[in-house]
């Protein structure tokens, strides 16, 4: 899964080296365009629904952080 | 406690009765109340003045509160922050004690509300328990309408208060111009601060319907969360979770920390006193000019130097305010965030709006922008133009509607104004269309074959974005759109660049020396701001200051000091040419 | 021969011991080649200090040559500087040895401060640092304060405000209130002086009616025991003043419980912070655009308290204005139904405060009015009538009776709409014998408790030197008065020529007090000398270079003009005649020194053919009159101010006239001199004087002759020296002239006006009792006269039935039916009255 997640990523932002940015929404890596277009393809990828109530920072620092979000998603469902 | 379904039920349904029914009262009430008209022996409610945050009765309010405050600190008595709240209290009502009245309203009806709503999420979690999957769904979703409700019935009592006070007069006005039907324009004795303390509350409510944190249980402590009165006037807009636990925890007094905090409130003073006070003469003396009717005397380069100087003069002037109130904070021991991150450093017009008025961006995207742009009907929206065209343009568009609209909403926000409505979407293009088109401009770059990392390109991106926010406060400062548009006329139809040397400008309002003193405080300014943004951490000047020797730091303490007091502009002014005598 | 010594000798030994100290031995090769080098090196090092420390470089070869002790001076300080020098080393290398042993010794103190600031402990040393910080806030904002404090020199205001609290307290019995003309026109010295009175004028510049009430206050809590009287001027009761001049009246009241309650109450009328206006740096920080040298040197400034508040002028108004015309003319007779005029209310109010105050506190307030041109019935009356509703007097100095009993000119009593000293005087004097005589004032002389007004009193007579001086009219007497009061510097300089008128007996008395320069003084000569209490510092002269006693202007006049036959050679010597000018220059006599107090002069002569010019300057600024004769300045030693520059012009008269010009006036008019043998000044006074006097006799004239009696009107001005009388007929003016008329016509010189038939035109001239020119015309033609620059025409009633009389162009003719008189004064060339005497309708009585 974190390799799909890992190209998605790139995909969006090429510049960003998502394999050690650990602070991506902290220290504003990447702006609110790029989470929703994240979000919006993460949603299309593993069937899951990202609500407004996830956007938290913790959930969206890094891209195991992603992981982690998605796996918890997808087990509530 | 457990209860079963019906119980609640019928409570539930009681509560949005009631709501419902004051909900009306609650938001006419007020602007119904404070209008301007004659009180009679009720004047003593609404007279008064708002106590300035740039004048010596606030330093010492201040000085008092801090007395309090401290000793209450050095005892550890958990009451320290009551000291806080009747300060809070009692500065909103230098205005009137009517005036308090929005305040408590708003305090009483988010507070009952969050609780509600949280009773709510509790009753329906307890009733997941043991259910079944489809079960489980139904109740989830009879859990989000009712809290919804509930939500909405508050945040449209907090808002609807804010407009009633001001946007009546608009609606009004449009009303007349459309039906031809004059009616009346209502004078309101607006409470000052109003736009800005509904957004701290309302954002509480929104985390605690999406269950990020507990709401609070403590009416009283909550009072002191919506009417702290550093921010109360003009931010920055804070979070629950930020702020409220600092609120409530004992400071003591720390003399690093109140020394820095004097220092930063000092350096609000600079800012407004020395530097936003004396640029306004100048912008005021141009606008003035356009305000008249009859034509005006002022083109080109003239125009737009005092539109840009009223650039400086609002970022020093609203930054200044920042400044006294994150200090005045700081030496309570309680730590506000950031509003302005050195906006003219901006390199594009979307960055601009994450560097001015940080809070209210951060608030607008986080319940306002995410909200909009992840629900239902735009995620149809990109489905449906996924189908059918550019899927770039798919995945992007439906964001920059909503960027429009948030920014849109900013502008409105401002005032209740044609222009400003003009403005919020002047704002809202460049933010919205700057993804949108950004492979048009990275072929534009390529043909070019600009370099982005070279500073030269860097320096162009700065000043380009420099020109289009002030092209935007053409709209923002100028009394109607119509208005801005003469100004922005008479700005293009006349290249003058010889203003800069016959001496012209120095008929702005501002004579020679005081031009030139303005000139070298913002460059001073600018080279302050350049400095933090290298340096960029906590404190970080007032720690570079700190480590010097003495004689050098207090030298620079008592120079910023008497610069304040000797180049503020306060005081009737002092004109040499009356003292000269003339005749009897 | 001396300069080459000084010069020289010095290096020589230099390099000699230099090679005795570091070689041993003396390697004359090496000597000879160093020593040029070292004869630039030595003396430039004593010219740069001759010039940073003494001031005193140029010209340094001629100095040494002339003065021996200069020389001596020079070599000494060279032989040292040439002994110490190879020595340097040495003498270098002694000190860091001193250094070295002294350094640790600091080091040892430093550390013991570092130790107690150490186990002070945190806290303590940042409560320290806090405190010692804001002493140091303090003081900068205390030194700040001050700076930005405007003082106002002019119009006395430092002194009256700053001297008024170095009097002890519990002395001043009366005090004076109102606006600048208070300021100008009461002189507490001579109150003293005269009466024994001990006064105090408080008046500021436009001094609004808030300030007068809050200083009379002040002046009771300093004076409680002794204040009995306060004397105020109304002016500005009629008109609100600007919120400047609050400050300028209010700024430097000591602070204390009335100077706050003036601030509040300035500050509520102009809607300003008393807070901000209490402090200065906060009311005057936006001052930092124009502070100026005097802003930092504050302190220096020296109060003079023999002013009690008087702002010494000696200006004369008819001396600033081009003509006599400039001046008004006094008006006063009040007319009492002249509707009040409304006054202000701010001004009323504190007014009232004041009346209150002084009720309350037992003093009497007398309300007065300095003479003015500005003033008016109605604004008189509107005081009159406060003044009775309280029982106040109220002096008004613009009407009759105080008015004759004034007695003043405003063309030498006044400087503009101000009295100046010889105005302020009459004044003063006639309010003193007011406060004797109705309010019951004290003489303090010879008390215990006032001496220190005898002080003050030789202090105001040093001030007003120049009322003295301008009464003396011999050069020999000025200087002479000047040696007597003692402690003043006298400069002399010539320009052009000074010998010529002066007498025997003043070269004698030059030559007895040391200017036997003076004394032998010629024609054309350069002249300059200084004077310092009464010691001649310098005395140069220069004669005359050749040319004789008469001079024959005939070389100047060949000379044509505009030559172009030449204009090459011409040209061409103008470009070298700029180096003639500088030596031109150098042909002045000049002197620069220093007076006792340190401040610098230089002083310039030029006779006639040696420069042709005066200059005295005093710290940079020109004092000399620069015209011709002896140019003289007179510097105080004792006030450190120059009081008086003149200039007596020897080569026309051995005396000049009087500056003091009520006696002038008066010799005038004893001479008996005619218009035509007066000039300048003199003409002015003269005019003047007329004019007053002319005035006055028109008023009684009107008031006496009736409105129809041709003949008293006649009577009147028939012998009025220069004035003429112009008549005029218009239409019918014989029906009802009467025999007596006639008759009486006929006695003056008026045949054919006696002979006047009815329908005649007729026309006359008269003047200084003789008719020059009389035409009657019996048929129906017009007559006409002109000459000169006036003309008159007459028609009878079928003659035209017109009059005309014009003077210069303008018609002064009532042009009504009858005989139109116009009365015109020659001296004053004006038009005194114009009437028209019906003669034509209504019968004429000899007394009308």
């Amino acid at each position: 899964m974190k390799e799909q997640i890992l190209q998605i990523l790139e995909g969006i932002r090429p510049d960003v080296d998502f394999k050690k940015e650990n602070a991506l929404v902290e220290e504003g890596v990447i702006d609110s365009f790029d989470i929703i277009q994240i979000i919006s393809e993460l949603n299309d990828n593993f069937d899951v629904n990202i609500s407004v109530d996830d956007l938290l920072p913790e959930n969206f620092d890094s891209a195991d952080a992603m992981a982690a979000l998605i796996a918890r998603l997808q087990n509530e469902q | 406690m457990i209860q079963d379904e019906k119980t609640f039920s019928r409570k539930y349904i009681k509560w949005v009765v009631a709501l419902a029914v004051l909900a009306p009262v609650l938001i006419i009430a007020p602007s119904w109340l404070l209008q301007d008209r004659d009180f009679g022996q009720w004047e003593w409610l609404v007279s008064g003045s708002q106590m300035g945050v740039f004048s010596a009765p606030f330093l010492l309010f201040l000085a008092v509160v801090g007395a309090f405050y401290f000793y209450l600190g050095h005892r550890q008595s958990s009451k320290q922050w009551i000291v806080l709240l009747v300060a809070s209290y009692f500065f909103y009502a230098t205005a009137g004690i009517l005036m308090l009245l929005p305040i408590i309203i708003t305090t009483v009806v988010t507070w009952a509300g969050a609780r509600l709503i949280e009773q709510t999420a509790d009753h329906y979690k307890s009733q997941l328990v043991g259910k079944e999957f489809t079960e489980k769904k139904q109740i989830r979703e009879k859990s989000v309408l009712r809290r919804r409700i509930l939500l909405a019935i508050v945040i449209v009592v907090n808002l609807g208060i804010l407009v009633s006070f001001k946007y009546t007069n608009f609606v009004i006005e449009n009303v007349t111009a459309v039906t031809g039907q004059t009616v009346e324009a209502i004078d309101f004795l607006v409470p000052l601060g109003l736009s800005f303390y509904t957004f701290q509350p309302t954002g509480y409510l929104i985390d605690v319907y999406r269950g990020k944190y507990r709401a609070d249980q403590n009416p009283v402590r909550f009072a002191l969360f919506v009417s702290y009165f550093p921010q109360i006037i003009q931010g920055p807009i804070g979070r629950y979770d930020k702020l409220a636990g600092q609120l409530f925890q004992i400071h003591r007094f720390d003399y690093e920390r109140v020394k820095f905090g004097a220092q930063r409130m000092l350096w609000g003073f600079f800012k407004k006193l020395v530097i936003a006070d004396r640029v306004s003469i100048l912008v005021n003396t141009v606008f003035a000019d356009f305000g008249a009717t009859g034509t005006a005397s002022y083109e080109g380069f003239t125009v737009f130097l005092a539109v840009l100087l009223y650039g400086v003069e609002i970022y020093t002037d609203f930054s200044g305010g920042m400044d006294i109130v994150i200090g005045v904070s700081q030496i309570f021991g309680i730590e506000m965030t950031e509003n302005f991150r050195r906006p003219f450093m901006a390199r594009s017009v979307a960055e601009f709006w994450q560097r001015w008025h940080i809070t209210l961006g951060s608030w607008m995207r986080d319940y306002l922008f995410y909200p909009l742009a992840l629900s239902k009907p735009f995620n149809n929206l990109s489905k449906k133009l996924r189908k059918t065209g550019d899927a770039y343009v798919a995945k992007i568009l439906p964001t920059c509607i909503a960027s429009f609209i948030v920014f849109f909403l900013i502008g409105v926000w401002h005032g209740a104004n044609w222009k400003y409505i003009i403005y919020g979407i002047y704002q809202a293009i460049f933010v919205s269309t700057a993804t949108l088109l950004e492979p048009f401009y990275a072929k534009c770059r390529a043909f070019f074959h600009i370099n982005v990392e070279r500073s030269g390109w860097k320096m162009f991106q700065t000043l380009r974005t420099v020109f289009l926010i002030t092209i935007g406060r053409y709209l923002s400062r100028a009394n109607t759109a119509s208005q801005a548009f003469a100004m922005l006329k008479a700005t293009f139809s006349r290249f003058n660049p010889w203003v800069f040397f016959d001496g012209s400008l120095f008929n702005l309002g501002l004579d020679e020396k005081n031009f030139r003193l303005m000139i070298l405080c913002i460059l001073f300014l600018f080279i302050v701001d350049f400095i933090q943004e290298k340096g960029n951490t906590k404190n970080y000047i007032r720690q570079q200051i700190a480590g010097k020797n003495i004689v050098v730091r207090w030298a620079i303490y008592l120079v910023g000091l008497f610069a304040v007091i000797i180049f503020g502009v306060y005081g009737s002014g002092y004109d040499t040419a009356s003292f000269i005598y003339a005749g009897f | 021969m001396i300069a080459l010594v000084c010069l020289l000798i010095p290096p020589l030994i230099l390099v000699l011991v230099r090679e005795k100290v570091n070689n041993g031995t003396i390697r004359i090769g090496k000597a000879a080649l160093s020593y040029p080098i070292w004869v630039l090196i030595l003396n430039g090092l004593m010219i740069l200090i001759l010039y940073l420390f003494f001031d005193n470089y140029g010209q340094l070869f001629a100095k040494l040559n002339r003065s021996r002790i200069f020389a001596c001076k020079y070599f000494a300080l060279s032989l040292v500087l040439a002994l110490a020098e190879p020595w340097a080393k040495k003498l270098v290398k002694l000190v860091k040895k001193m250094y070295e042993t002294v350094k640790p010794f600091f080091g040892k103190v430093y550390h013991a401060v570092e130790t107690i600031f150490t186990r002070i402990g945190e806290t303590t040393r940042k409560q320290i640092r806090t405190v010692a910080f804001l002493a140091a806030a303090a003081i900068a904002f205390s030194v700040c304060n001050d700076i930005a404090q405007p003082i106002w020199t002019d119009w006395n205001n430092y002194n009256t405000m700053r001297g008024f609290y170095e009097e002890p307290e519990n002395t001043i019995e009366t005090i004076f209130i109102g606006s600048s003309v208070t300021v100008n026109g009461i002189i507490p010295m001579e109150l003293y002086e005269n009466y024994g009175i001990c006064a105090y004028n408080l008046g500021t510049v436009k001094q609004p009616m808030l300030a007068s009430y809050y200083w009379a206050e002040e002046a009771y809590r300093l004076h409680s025991e002794t204040l009995t009287t306060i004397v105020l001027d109304v002016s500005k009761l009629r008109d609100e003043t600007d919120e400047a001049f609050y400050r300028w009246a209010i700024d430097h009241m000591e602070f204390s419980e009335v100077k706050l309650r003036a601030v509040q109450d300035y500050s509520a009328l102009f809607d300003e912070e008393t807070f901000l206006n209490l402090i200065p740096l906060l009311s005057y920080h936006d001052r930092w655009e124009e502070l100026d040298e005097e802003d930092f040197t504050k302190s220096e400034i020296k109060v003079d308290v023999s002013t009690r508040g008087y702002n010494y002028v000696m200006t004369k108004h008819i001396d600033t204005e081009e003509s006599y015309t400039a001046l008004s003319l006094p008006s006063s007779t009040l007319d009492e139904d002249a509707e009040e005029m409304e006054l202000c209310t701010e001004s009323l109010y504190y007014l009232k405060k004041l009346i209150s105050f002084c009720e309350e506190h037992d003093i009497q307030l007398v309300l007065t009015k300095v003479p003015t041109s500005k003033w008016s019935s109605s604004a008189h009356n509107a005081v009159q009538k406060i003044a009775d509703e309280y029982g106040l007097d109220f002096i008004d100095f613009n009407y009759d009776p105080y008015f004759s009993e004034l007695g003043f000119n405003y063309a030498y009593d006044f400087v503009d709409t101000h009295m100046n000293y010889y105005g302020a005087t009459k004044f003063t004097n006639c309010l003193g014998n007011y406060l004797i005589t109705e309010c019951g004032n004290h003489d303090v002389r010879g008390d215990e408790d006032y001496a220190f007004m005898e002080a003050e009193l030789e202090e105001y007579h040093r001030l007003i030197a120049q009322v003295d001086l301008n009464d003396i009219t011999d050069p020999a007497e000025y200087i002479s008065y000047l040696f007597n009061q003692g402690d003043y510097t006298i400069f002399i300089s010539v320009k052009n020529t000074a010998s010529s008128e002066l007498t025997q007996e003043q070269r004698d008395y030059f030559a007895s007090v040391g200017l036997t320069k003076l004394s032998e003084l010629t024609y054309r000569a350069s002249y300059l000398a200084v004077i310092d209490d009464g010691t001649v510092i310098v005395e140069r002269s220069k004669k005359d270079p050749g040319t004789s006693e008469e001079e024959t202007a005939t070389e100047e006049e060949k000379t044509p003009i505009n030559d172009m036959e030449h204009i090459e050679e011409i040209f061409a010597a103008e470009l070298e005649d700029d180096e003639v000018e500088e030596e031109e220059e150098s042909l002045t006599l000049s002197y620069t020194g220093a007076l006792s107090d340190g401040t610098d002069y230089e002083i310039f002569s030029g006779g006639r053919n040696l420069g042709n010019t005066s200059s005295i300057l005093i710290d940079g600024t020109e004092y000399s009159k620069n015209t011709r004769g002896l140019n003289i300045v007179v510097y105080d030693n004792e006030r450190q101010e120059v009081i008086d520059q003149v200039c007596f012009d020897t080569h026309a008269s051995s005396e000049r006239e009087t500056l003091n010009y009520a006696i002038r006036l008066e010799e005038i008019k004893e001479s008996g001199a005619s218009l035509s043998e007066l000039s300048g000044i003199d003409c002015q006074l003269y005019l003047y004087d007329r004019k007053i006097t002319q005035t006055q006799r028109v008023n009684e004239i009107a008031v006496e002759t009736g409105e129809d009696d041709l003949l008293a009107y006649l009577a009147a001005y028939w012998n009025e020296s220069g004035c003429e009388i112009y008549i005029s007929v218009k239409g019918e003016a014989a029906d009802a002239m009467t025999e007596d008329v006639r008759d009486a016509l006929a006695e003056l010189g008026l045949s054919e006006l006696a002979a006047l038939e009815s329908g005649d035109s007729y026309l006359a001239v008269a003047g200084d009792g003789v008719v020059a020119i009389e035409k009657r015309d019996h048929g129906d033609s017009q007559i006409e006269l002109s000459i000169g620059s006036y003309s008159i025409s007459s028609g009878g009633t079928d003659s035209g039935n017109s009059s005309s009389i014009r003077i210069n162009g303008t018609e002064y003719s009532q042009q009504g039916d009858g005989i139109n008189i116009v009365v015109y004064d020659t001296e004053l060339e004006e038009v005194l009255s114009q009437v028209t005497f019906a003669t034509g309708t209504v019968s004429q009585s000899v007394d009308g």
